[in-house]
């Protein structure tokens, strides 16, 4: 049993509306060791309006998580003695009402471990799931949240979220509560515990330690973690100490994972005057989201002011802050999109759920390529939306976005997409993907950055397996189909593309992922 | 001033061009259902070499473990 089911004890409830003069910080102050993170997940609810709070204890006998937990720590620290864990819920009305489900914000476990001859505990957020502030209204796009269900003694209730957890750097460091949000989002249970990291990293507390002067995880210990849970993963390395100097920028490759709508780790080294030549000490986060600044001045800035011409621009370029977890600060941070360089950057994984044989910021290449040869044998149609879409390819100012897609998520999106003049795609061409793509394929969506940032619209998009060797040299062989305004190109064998006129001949809505 | 005019004049000029020509009439030259040689989806050797590059270096740090966390 995990600390969302335990039946815990009442010991507090109390009305904390702004009107009855409750103060967060006075409140963390005395009762919970002005403890940082706890004033952040306070914050986090007085802006989802929150009213009134629930504390409950939990003990070993009501969780058998904190049983688990609280004895790996006893075998890593023989001195210690007892925990005390508390489980705050948030609820949007006061204490004179009965609440119900849309009165639930989310809730935070606090954990205190006691040592003996310490006169204080060692403090942790053992785990917390609050919802996002900032929703898609906000142009803050998190795509990987999972629902929770908690039971607490005023009733079951249930938040949508992303799990945030702190290390105790005893038993489980910032590798380890990175790796729970990001296998939390991909996980059929939407968790999963310590101990089980703890057994696939070889790490027993005896032999084997981490934390408080025994160091973190290594990234080999990470991969074994995700291997024994048959998580996929692309991994991104830049380590100059090793003259593994990564030829790109690492952002393409987060973004190209949590576009899909998969999570990341990135990995950084801290700035340290006394590092020797083994470097800095480091610490690694979740990234789950990002924000979208739909007024940017950088992607024609960057390319007309300060760098050469490109053949397209990556959607990424109006992405504002990545969505990120921090353990040291808290959740739902927004971390600028260069503001971690790659001076200080050294590993990233982005989680997937199925195997790709090349990653999305290759597929997008790839994917201009085929746009490119397309406009190249028709360069214009008489269709005034193909004919700009040829424009814009051929000038390189196409925006590209691409996507790890489900067949199913894709037949749906083309299925209620129209242009403007309410034309919709035929039966037949529906038919027709319907019968030949397979489960899950690269989309590189085409627009024009007018079209894309405000009105989030696009000219079509263009489907690339994503199992598939890459042939040498590349070809046509990975090409499966091609949606354009008037246009459809299929792959049916291996010598000829089909082309077929359709009815739908405007710009249409980018695509969406069914829960956002 | 810097001068970043270039590839806008070009789209510009480009876009221009399309206006020209009778702009809200009935399209002159309907798509027809056909086939077209696979082969023509070419691959820039630029796009070749970027694939390439980048999946060597991948290939190279695949077994790389530097650092802890």
């Amino acid at each position: 049993m995990n600390f969302r089911q335990a039946i815990g004890k009442q010991i507090q409830r109390l009305d904390t509306g702004v009107e009855r003069n409750f103060s967060n910080f006075l409140f963390v102050d005395q009762k919970y060791g002005s403890h940082p993170v706890l004033r952040r997940i306070f914050s986090l609810a007085r802006k989802l309006k929150y009213q009134s709070l629930l504390i409950e204890q939990i003990t070993e006998a009501d969780c058998a998580l904190l049983a688990a937990e609280n004895k790996a720590l006893a075998v890593r620290r023989p001195d210690f003695q007892r925990s005390e864990v508390h489980r705050i819920s948030f609820f949007r009305s006061p204490t004179s009402q009965a609440p119900t489900q849309p009165d639930f914000i989310g809730y935070v476990i606090f954990k205190q471990d006691f040592f003996s001859g310490q006169s204080l505990p060692r403090v942790h957020v053992f785990e917390s799931v609050m919802p996002p502030f900032r929703q898609i209204e906000h142009n803050n796009f998190i795509h990987c949240q999972r629902h929770y269900e908690i039971n607490t003694s005023l009733g079951k209730f249930s938040v949508t979220g992303i799990l945030y957890a702190q290390q105790n750097d005893l038993t489980v460091v910032c590798a380890h509560v990175g790796l729970r949000t990001a296998l939390a989002c991909l996980l059929p249970d939407g968790d999963i515990t310590y101990e089980r990291m703890n057994t696939l990293a070889g790490i027993d507390h005896k032999t084997r330690q981490v934390g408080s002067g025994a160091g973190g995880l290594e990234p080999a210990d990470m991969e074994n973690i995700l291997t024994g849970l048959n998580i996929l993963f692309d991994k991104v390395v830049h380590e100059p100490s090793q003259a593994l100097l990564l030829p790109t920028e690492y952002q393409r490759d987060l973004y190209g994972a949590i576009e899909s709508s998969f999570p990341a780790l990135v990995g950084f080294e801290l700035d340290d005057p006394k590092a020797g030549a083994s470097g800095g000490p480091r610490h690694v986060i979740p990234v789950f989201g990002h924000t979208f600044n739909e007024d940017t001045w950088m992607p024609q800035a960057q390319r007309a002011y300060f760098g050469g011409l490109q053949s397209y621009f990556p959607s990424e370029n109006w992405l504002s802050t990545f969505v990120v977890h921090d353990d040291n600060f808290g959740p739902y941070l927004c971390l600028p999109r260069h503001f971690l360089k790659k001076d200080n950057f050294r590993l990233m994984y982005g989680l997937k759920s199925c195997p790709t044989t090349f990653n999305a910021v290759q597929a997008e290449a790839i994917g201009f390529a085929f746009f490119d040869a397309i406009v190249k044998g028709r360069p214009r149609t008489g269709n005034d939306w193909y004919d700009r879409f040829a424009v814009f390819t051929q000038q390189g100012w196409l925006v590209l976005r691409t996507i790890l897609t489900k067949k199913e998520d894709y037949l749906k999106h083309i299925e209620g997409i129209r242009a403007w003049d309410g034309m919709a795609l035929e039966p037949d061409i529906l038919q027709k993907f319907r019968d030949h793509l397979p489960p899950i394929f690269w989309m590189i969506e085409a627009s024009a950055p007018e079209l894309f940032n405000s009105s989030r619209r696009k000219f079509g998009e263009l489907l690339l397996p994503c199992d598939k060797a890459l042939p040498k040299p590349l070809n046509d062989s990975l090409f499966l189909a091609a949606r354009l305004p008037g246009l459809i190109y299929f792959r049916p064998g291996k010598l000829q593309l089909e082309v077929r006129p359709t009815q739908l001949k405007g710009h249409t809505l980018l695509f969406t992922f069914p829960n956002m | 001033m810097a001068n970043m005019n270039e590839s806008i004049d070009q789209l510009t000029a480009s876009l221009q061009e399309l206006t020209a020509r009778t702009y809200g009439h009935a399209c002159s030259c309907e798509t027809v259902a056909g086939k077209v040689p696979a082969n023509e989806l070419q691959v820039s050797k630029e796009v070749e070499s970027f694939v390439a590059d980048t999946r060597a270096y991948s290939d190279k740090t695949r077994n790389v473990s530097v650092g802890r966390y």
